[in-house]
């Protein structure tokens, strides 16, 4: 088994997913079975039935209880069995491990470290996605066959876009641009401004924009798998365009990845943006979108057949691993010291303001 | 014109004049030295360009920074005269510096 950070929440799924049916999911290579009871709550137990260790998935829902669907042993959605069929006496205490769960920005959190430390405050939250300047248009659950980290890696990395994404979401200006990056507390930001081109196709197409533009892409990397991505761009000339990025197309781009295994990552993405737009151009703009991701997935999954073809290989590093170098550092102190947050993780804006 | 001399494994020794303001992975890559591959550029990355400060010179020269110190986990061999090229800029002061170079960089 991989390691993982325990003692964090981790997106499972969309909200809009989980309803009164069983659903299986798995995280951190291990499987688990959610459903909502009749209370709205979400409940998480683990996909095994204590008795032959039948996903309890294969079973059905008696009120707010699972029913294993082999011999019809049922469990509360605390997890402690309540009816044993074909025995009398007191119900003995056999018990379903269970995983706190909390719903934010649309998705499901679970908690599958000690259960006494989740804390829900310590929950992911974008304040923008809440406010009513600002609209948000939900992607898919896309699924990657790649290690989480490696995702990671290209959401730590202004620099793949001038090369992966040509059709949408870069061109050729500024290539050549350095990337910065910073720890804002636990905020791992890499970002870099590209000044005065043209606008990228996707804003070319959305945008309004009268000539050249200012753009910006800030990637922030919030804990293991949470990583969002604020960019976007304004008209060219203002001095200070940082401190102007709301006078232009801004778009957080929510990145909320489920570690499934080793190998295998499910990113839930959506976008948070300032410009209001119907459902049709917010379809055409995930659409948009929908392409630039099955581009990062098709590099990852190509990468991840080598890097398993030879484990050994030795990988060159150049100027712009510098934040993924120190995204994958962070991981590890994290791995080696599994103590929660002192805060939940947020996008550390502007150090200065 | 400040001389910096490199030793290769074999005692094999190259000493080179050096501009002030250069740093000694720069010096080695332009020289075609051994084993000094600079793949990140000079931006404390890669570890490629690590070598070993001769010990009469490690109080001039002097320690690892943060950065490169984390960027040493990556170098094989290192020992406590480990350095990366790229985060040693030449100065008139450095004339006459000895450093060794590694088997390898692998």
């Amino acid at each position: 088994m991989a390691e993982y950070v325990q003692n964090t929440w981790y997106p499972l799924t969309w909200s809009r997913e989980v309803t009164g049916e069983l659903s299986r999911h798995r995280v951190l290579e291990r499987d688990v079975v959610l459903y909502r009871t009749a209370g709205g709550k979400v409940a998480a137990m683990e996909d095994m039935c204590p008795h032959r260790l039948l996903p309890l998935s294969m079973g059905r829902l008696r009120g707010d209880a699972v029913e294993c669907g082999y011999h019809g042993m049922t469990f509360e959605s605390g997890g402690r069995c309540v009816r044993v069929p074909g025995q009398s006496g007191p119900v003995p205490d056999i018990r379903v491990t269970t995983y706190p769960t909390h719903e934010n920005m649309g998705l499901v959190w679970i908690w599958m470290g000690d259960p006494e430390l989740a804390d829900t405050g310590l929950v992911f939250d974008l304040p923008e996605y809440h406010s009513d300047a600002w609209n948000v248009a939900e992607g898919d659950a896309l699924r990657i066959e790649a290690d989480y980290l490696s995702l990671a890696d290209n959401l730590c990395d202004p620099a793949h876009v001038n090369f992966v994404h040509l059709s949408t979401l870069g061109n050729e200006a500024g290539e050549d641009v350095p990337v910065s990056t910073e720890l804002r507390g636990d905020d791992l930001v890499t970002w870099r401004w590209i000044n005065d081109g043209p606008a990228i196709p996707l804003f070319a197409k959305y945008g309004n924009f009268a000539g050249n533009v200012d753009r910006w892409h800030y990637y922030h990397y919030l804990a293991p798998s949470i990583a969002v991505i604020d960019f976007g761009s304004l008209d060219t000339g203002r001095t200070n365009p940082e401190a102007h990025r709301d006078a232009g197309m801004r778009i957080f781009a929510c990145h909320f990845i489920t570690p499934v295994d080793a190998h295998t990552s499910i990113d839930h993405w959506m976008h948070v943006k300032n410009f209001p737009a119907d459902e049709a151009t917010n379809k055409a703009l995930s659409d948009e979108f929908r392409i630039a991701f099955a581009e990062d997935k098709s590099v990852l999954e190509a990468i991840q057949i080598n890097e398993l073809a030879h484990p050994d290989r030795r990988k060159a590093r150049i100027a712009i691993d510098r934040a993924p170098l120190r995204m994958r550092r962070m991981v590890q102190q994290w791995l080696d010291n599994d103590v929660p947050a002192q805060q939940a993780p947020r996008v550390v804006d502007m150090v200065n303001v | 014109m400040p001389k910096i001399t490199f030793v290769e494994r074999n005692g094999t020794s190259h000493t080179l004049d050096a501009d002030a303001g250069t740093n000694l992975m720069q010096l080695a890559v332009r020289n075609g030295l051994p084993s000094i591959i600079g793949e990140c550029g000079g931006n404390c990355i890669c570890s490629t360009c690590h070598l070993y400060v001769d010990e009469t010179w490690s109080r001039t020269v002097g320690p690892a920074g943060e950065e490169e110190e984390l960027t040493l986990e990556f170098a094989e061999a290192r020992t406590g005269a480990s350095r990366l090229g790229c985060q040693i800029t030449v100065t008139d002061e450095l004339d006459g510096l000895v450093v060794h170079l590694p088997e390898s960089q692998s």
